[in-house]
């Protein structure tokens, strides 16, 4: 027997029904699309979304129908195409706040953090002020470095006058850069604080990917693989489970695994997940400057903080390799 | 990255890591093609889930089976010249990719087993998931020929490619006309370069050059060496060519037994110091020997290429080109060693002694 996920035989009756759709229903569906791949990271649901704009005629082209093409692009790493998306929205909608924290998210994952803290501040009164501070503090440590410090603790403050009763999902998010802040800042609470996000929401892959990565740079590699043993269909979790196994003598059947997805990705010619490939390639492959190159193409595409230790990593290594 | 979700009553902070995109895998062999489809593909495509389990048995799958051929067989078509080919699809059982179970299907046709292009189209899914590829992988032989299952393939065997709504359809067993230039051509190479009989030829044509040294430049000694290999390169490839193209056939033993002799021949020219016309002459008659032997290397390359001519020049380009380069390198550096006395009194006329002997003693191993 093989197991369907609930997600995929749902979807059969929207996908079975080609009749005559109007925009708005071409437009909702590619919206239950998205929503669909954000709850199980199955790009199959990208699909769906796509073929669902594509039906969109370009004179019923709305806010929304840019919103969510931006969101299907940020999703496809287009990210320059998404960020076009979500400028025609801000024309047409100013205060919309999804897609000014988009605009904000892609602009700080491309490192581009002027355009980020122009976002940031566009945030301003659209919804709780707690995500200008996070931001603000969020862009200021990751292109100031020497005061990630005291963003650190600017942002901490800022939650406490938010109060612990704060919007939820609010804090959440304030609680994800302030994590990031402080990896950056080299603080020990780090982890615990990416435990905190992801206590607040278990089904946070971001989040149980840079604790777990926490977790494995303090070589505990058995907190590693409780943190990913259930989520191997994420390749950056996957990855990292398949390190902590290694390094405790197993995990071979979960590599050869991975190896067979990484091959398939290539030969489809779309290996999105650039980052996971480059420390499979570095810490399982053990080819220093394969993963190199791929850390560094993955480099032109997003700069977190992640992606520049696997890059300054990569770039040790094959300089020990020397 | 953090996504920002589309819904504020779900979190928002969600990755946008993924598990593995919507892919078909196309396996074609000279004898069938095997079609794995994801066995969530065929869900989407046609509701198998008959219990409303949601799961997938075996028996599910085959109850199936017939809904799901008619689909295959209006998505899926193989041409040879202008004639459709009629295709039999069979539900063969079940295997195992990176992210889950698919079906394998089993696809035979009459052209497979007729000479000439055939071509696949393939439009499964691409209305319903315009994301969704079919990744195809053809066993070819070096001839663009299409290789049975059975034969294992090795990896250079093995034409990938990727269908996809913008380009749906494939040609199997096409040979791209830069990959044979670039194949042949580094095969020239590798051939010029393994084929030590060769090279000592060529070596025992350089020494000269070395011989007068103070009489003439290095400019002077260039143009004699120039001279000298291009009669050799004319001569060879005319004998490859003419060989190669099955216009001159010659028993290989002597031609090997001659090239042998070659070597020894011109290292007794060069001990008794002829001037450079009847070293011409030498390596024009001897080239020939030297394309024969080496037309003898490329047969059962070339047999299997489509594409003969093209393959035949970059092969001889390839072969050219390396010695050039190695004259380039080499030349330079006999004639500085030509400046001293002990390379003038010893070691040329012990290097041409060495080859002499060399020469002879490779023709009695290929007695």
């Amino acid at each position: 027997m093989f197991t369907l996920s609930s997600q995929n035989v749902a979807q059969t009756a929207v996908i079975n029904s080609f009749e005559s759709t109007t925009a708005e229903q071409h437009i909702a569906r590619a919206k239950q699309a998205l929503l669909g791949f954000q709850a199980s990271a199955n790009p199959r649901f990208l699909g769906d979304a796509q073929r669902e704009l594509g039906g969109v005629a370009e004179v019923d082209y709305s806010a929304d129908f840019y919103l969510y093409r931006a969101s299907l692009r940020q999703s496809m790493h287009q990210f320059s195409q998404a960020s076009t998306d979500l400028d025609v929205v801000a024309q047409m909608q100013p205060d919309n706040f999804q897609a000014q924290m988009m605009r904000f998210t892609i602009a700080f994952v491309i490192g581009d953090y002027s355009a980020a803290e122009l976002a940031c501040e566009k945030l301003q009164g659209l919804n709780n002020d707690l995500y200008v501070a996070a931001c603000r503090q969020h862009v200021r440590a990751a292109q100031r470095p020497s005061e990630a410090e005291s963003a650190y603790l600017d942002l901490k403050s800022a939650m406490a006058s938010a109060g612990a009763l704060a919007d939820r999902q609010a804090l959440a998010w304030a609680a994800g850069s302030l994590a990031d802040i402080a990896e950056r800042a080299g603080r020990d609470d780090a982890a615990q604080l990416w435990q905190w996000v992801l206590s607040m929401n278990a089904n946070d892959a971001y989040a149980r990917a840079r604790l777990a990565a926490l977790k494995l740079a303090a070589e505990d590699y058995a907190a590693v693989i409780a943190l990913t043993v259930d989520h191997i269909t994420v390749d950056s979790l996957a990855v990292l489970n398949a390190i902590a196994a290694r390094r405790q003598g197993g995990g071979e059947a979960l590599i050869s695994q991975l190896r067979e997805r990484f091959n398939e990705a290539l030969w489809r010619g779309e290996v999105l997940h650039k980052r996971a490939y480059a420390q499979f390639l570095l810490d399982i492959e053990d080819t220093p400057s394969a993963a190199l190159t791929w850390a560094e193409r993955n480099w032109q595409d997003q700069r977190e903080w992640p992606d520049a230790q696997l890059l300054a990593r990569a770039q040790r290594a094959v300089g020990a390799d020397l | 990255m953090r996504l920002v979700l589309l819904l504020l009553s779900i979190c928002f902070s969600v990755s946008v890591l993924a598990h593995k995109a919507s892919d078909s895998f196309i396996y074609v062999h000279a004898d069938q093609i095997r079609l794995d489809i994801a066995l969530q593909d065929i869900q989407r495509l046609h509701n198998v889930d008959l219990n409303r389990d949601q799961s997938l048995s075996w028996g599910e799958l085959q109850a199936s089976a017939s809904p799901l051929r008619a689909l295959l067989r209006s998505n899926i078509s193989l041409t040879q010249g202008d004639a459709d080919c009629p295709l039999l699809f069979r539900l063969d059982g079940l295997s195992q990719h990176s992210d889950g179970a698919y079906a394998v299907w089993m696809l035979d046709s009459p052209c497979l087993h007729k000479n000439g292009p055939l071509q696949l189209s393939y439009t499964l899914l691409f209305e319903l998931d315009p994301l969704h590829r079919a990744l195809l992988a053809a066993n070819v032989g070096s001839g663009g020929n299409l290789l049975p299952m059975a034969s294992d393939a090795p990896d250079d065997h093995v034409q990938l490619s990727v269908l996809s709504p913008a380009h749906n359809s494939a040609v199997l067993g096409e040979v791209n006309a830069l990959d044979t230039a670039l194949k042949f051509g580094w095969e020239g190479v590798v051939h010029l370069l393994i084929g030590y009989d060769h090279l000592m030829f060529l070596l025992a044509l350089l020494l000269p050059a070395t011989r007068r040294h103070g009489q003439s430049t290095l400019r002077g000694a260039f143009t004699d060496v120039a001279w000298v290999v291009t009669m050799f390169t004319l001569a060879h490839s005319l004998t490859l060519v003419c060989a190669s193209l099955g216009w001159l056939s010659l028993p290989s033993q002597p031609v090997e037994i001659g090239i042998a002799l070659s070597i020894s021949l011109a290292a007794a020219l060069l001990l008794l110091d002829v001037n450079s016309r009847i070293q011409r002459r030498l390596a024009m008659a001897v080239g020939l020997l030297h394309g024969l032997g080496f037309a003898g290397v490329l047969a059962g390359m070339l047999s299997a290429s489509p594409m003969k001519l093209l393959a035949l020049g970059s092969f001889n380009l390839g072969i050219e080109v390396a010695q050039l380069v190695l004259v380039l390198l080499v030349l330079p550096l006999l004639y500085s060693l030509g400046a001293s006395r002990i390379y003038q009194r010893y070691l040329l006329p012990l290097a041409a002694l060495g080859l002499a002997l060399s020469g002879l003693f490779m023709a009695w191993q290929r007695l």
